[in-house]
């Protein structure tokens, strides 16, 4: 009976707190901070999206066929052919040897501000269902 | 009511704005989630029958959220992919859904919404979805 009380209220609040801590590493990711590399640039290309300039979507494909989209200051950085290699979790990024600073950038600072604020509201929206959840 | 359908989906759509500024088409993905699954969750809970309400409220405000965060997915990856299918676009509009799928089992939770209220809860998800075609598209 409490699982048939609580599965509806558990799998969204879950849900959403999957959701942010996608935000975090979709964020984090663009910056390779978190990821470990080992391999050459094949290309780069830029797509523009609904504000050029703006949020644009910088793309990295790589020899080993991955295709990882990173934050402006990486893209113009990591020139075509140059071999990009790092440690997950080292903020220093090294191109053909040399190496380069890696900062987080502003869409990742803010959802660390954001996300966790996110989480707060679910637990006390889960806990307003607290036993009046319906049967 | 008041605290699930608006206190709480404003703050974090606040914090958007404040932390996220620099980016408010998040906050626009985020509204647009919001509204567009507010107002389904409203058209389909005022559906079911009334004395079977209490029981169902849960799993079809459940349902209905996973299905409008598919249905965003399934959005975000044709009618709305420009570059590429964005993953952080993708997240921000199913946490607007989660959002209201919450506040739906939260403020509904003793009474179904109907008349006047209904109305209301339809009124306010359109403006919030306007609001997130205005921020994600300015």
């Amino acid at each position: 009976m409490l699982f048939a009380k609580w599965w509806p209220v558990a799998v969204v609040a879950t849900t959403g707190v999957g959701l942010a801590a996608g935000n975090l590493w979709f964020t984090a990711a663009r910056s390779t901070i978190p990821l470990a590399l080992d391999a050459d640039v094949v290309k780069r290309e830029v797509r523009a999206e609904k504000h050029p300039g703006v949020d644009d979507v910088h793309l990295l494909h790589f020899t080993d066929g991955t295709l990882r989209q990173v934050d402006q200051p990486v893209y113009a950085v990591a020139s075509h052919g140059a071999r990009l290699q790092k440690t997950a979790g080292s903020r220093r990024l090294h191109i053909d040897g040399n190496g380069q600073d890696l900062i987080w950038s502003r869409d990742f600072v803010g959802m660390t501000r954001a996300m966790p604020l996110a989480i707060v509201l679910l637990a006390i929206l889960t806990w307003k269902t607290n036993d009046r959840v319906p049967r | 009511m008041i605290f699930g359908l608006a206190a709480a989906p404003l703050v974090l759509a606040a914090a958007y704005y404040v932390f996220l500024g620099h980016r408010d088409d998040y906050l626009g993905h985020y509204l647009a989630g919001f509204g567009a699954t507010l107002g389904t969750l409203a058209l389909a809970v005022s559906a079911l029958p009334t004395a079977r309400f209490a029981r169902l409220l849960g799993p079809v405000a459940a349902s209905v959220t996973m299905i409008c965060i598919a249905l965003g997915a399934i959005c975000e990856s044709t009618l709305y992919r420009i570059a590429k299918f964005d993953e952080v676009d993708f997240c921000n509009q199913s946490l607007g859904a989660v959002m209201a799928g919450m506040g739906a089992m939260t403020a509904w939770k003793h009474q179904m919404p109907r008349d006047a209220w209904l109305w209301c809860t339809l009124a306010w998800s359109a403006l919030m979805v306007a609001g997130g075609y205005y921020f994600a598209f300015r």
